[in-house]
């Protein structure tokens, strides 16, 4: 009788481990299968457009991160739009030598590096011809201004009547020229929405996308690329995406003539104005792509390399560090030698 | 003598049961969802697999249809939101900056062929 139970009893502790082994077990698959870290995202209006934060940190909250980003990006909102006191001041110098704080000349510079190694098909006084056509603001009709009107705007525009005193933190704007810096300031917004993030956690990963100019902050999950997907520009479907582009690091932006645009007798007039003619640019490029290493570069790049279209020029832009895809009219797609590397989903 | 009892049993099926229960997915209802934030603040929650048409704001219609959302309407002078046409990813959101409307879609993120999309 009394080996009986004692046999009983080594049996039960036998059952009674296995299960708690394999509750043990099923408990630990679940936890490290978990492990992967959690994004926040979160989506809102600034500068003129939507602005997602996608955000993870193994170090602090990712709200906390992500509300950081935001207000380093509503700074730079206003900061530099069109009717900012800070751009007001420039815009209103009338010719006189006017003093701009670091941050606005650094970017004054930045942007005239770029109309300088674009000869011009970035310029950052196009403005005052993107207000002719109607398309400096989303509460304005564009339409088809006069060809006087045109030339009378064209001898304001161009970004060599911008004189810069760097020793002195000041400019002085020629010929009635008008600076904006409100194009720019979205990618300007990632790329230090990014560098406040960095230095909350340096381990922070997730992107940010501004209107479709997207910086990253660090790979999905720590180790897998951001599958980026380029708008397909003649899609019924804004989501549609005609090419793929794996990033691990860096910034992407895309100008394309799909979105600002009206049709008249069959001819498409969109907002991407060639500062040389002062009309949208026409050379049978749709949407233009660059990737660079900072979000504000690569979307003056991409409005140059769209101005530009599948020209000698676009060759030189590697030379800048920025990658180039152009899609055509027909939807035939140029690549920059070294963008391979990057397709794929 | 048995190895293992009637009670045992009950156990180790109580034990398989939780463990299934732990493993599966949960569906709880419809998880594809539209959110319509209006000046920033959630508005809306529409389900994209039910279709329908919506008056968000006067003067701005969202449609749905074959889970697809869009802006059917809008009184916004160059219609940038009526020309997204649909969208059924979260990649992009649809955006009426002069309405201060925005359509944001919810889904699961693993079954997306990207993360986010450039224009």
């Amino acid at each position: 009788m009394r080996k009986r139970d004692s046999n009983n009893l080594v049996n039960k502790v036998i059952v009674y481990s296995l299960l708690l082994i394999t509750a043990i077990s099923v408990l630990l698959y679940i936890y490290f299968s978990n492990e992967k870290p959690l994004y926040y995202k979160r989506t809102e209006y600034f500068l003129g457009t939507y602005v997602t934060v996608n955000i993870a940190s193994e170090k602090i909250s990712s709200v906390e991160l992500a509300s950081s980003a935001f207000q380093e990006i509503a700074r730079i909102d206003s900061k530099f739009k069109k009717n900012s006191k800070n751009m007001k001041s420039i815009n209103s110098s009338e010719g006189n030598w006017v003093f701009v704080d670091e941050e606005t000349l650094s970017m004054i510079e930045a942007c005239l590096e770029v109309s300088d190694n674009t000869d011009g098909a970035f310029d950052p006084t196009v403005y005052r011809l993107v207000e002719l056509w109607g398309f400096a603001s989303a509460d304005s009709t564009p339409s088809i201004p006069s060809n006087n009107n045109i030339d009378e705007v064209m001898n304001t525009v161009s970004y060599k009547n911008i004189i810069m005193d760097k020793d002195n933190n000041r400019i002085k704007l020629l010929n009635n020229t008008m600076i904006d810096l409100s194009g720019i300031a979205k990618g300007y917004a990632v790329d230090r929405a990014i560098e406040v993030i960095k230095s909350m956690d340096p381990g922070a990963t997730g992107y940010i996308d501004a209107g479709g100019d997207i910086g990253i902050v660090g790979p999905k999950y720590g180790e897998r690329p951001w599958v980026i997907g380029i708008r397909h520009p003649r899609s019924a479907s804004a989501d549609n995406a005609i090419e793929y582009l794996k990033m691990y690091e860096g910034a992407i932006a895309t100008s394309g003539d799909y979105e600002r645009y009206f049709i008249e007798k069959g001819i498409r007039y969109h907002h991407l104005i060639d500062p040389k003619t002062g009309r949208p640019a026409r050379n049978n490029t749709v949407s233009a792509t660059v990737i660079n290493k900072s979000a504000m570069l690569a979307d003056a790049y991409a409005t140059a390399a769209f101005i530009m279209g599948k020209s000698p020029g676009i060759t030189f832009l590697p030379r800048y560090g920025s990658l180039v895809l152009l899609v055509q009219e027909d939807l035939s797609i140029y690549k920059s030698p070294g963008i391979e590397g990057y397709i794929g989903k | 003598m048995k190895l293992i009892g009637k009670y045992d049993w009950l156990l180790i099926v109580f034990v398989g049961f939780l463990i299934l229960i732990t493993l599966l997915p949960f569906s709880n209802g419809s998880n594809y969802n539209a959110f319509v934030y209006i000046n920033n603040e959630m508005t809306y929650k529409i389900d994209l697999t039910k279709d329908g048409t919506y008056l968000v704001k006067e003067h701005v219609v969202v449609e749905v249809k074959d889970k697809k959302i869009r802006m059917k309407e809008s009184d916004c002078p160059q219609q940038l939101c009526v020309k997204m046409g649909w969208i059924s990813t979260p990649g992009v959101p649809i955006v009426c900056i002069p309405n201060k409307v925005m359509i944001i879609i919810e889904a699961d993120p693993n079954n997306l062929d990207y993360d986010v999309i450039t224009q």
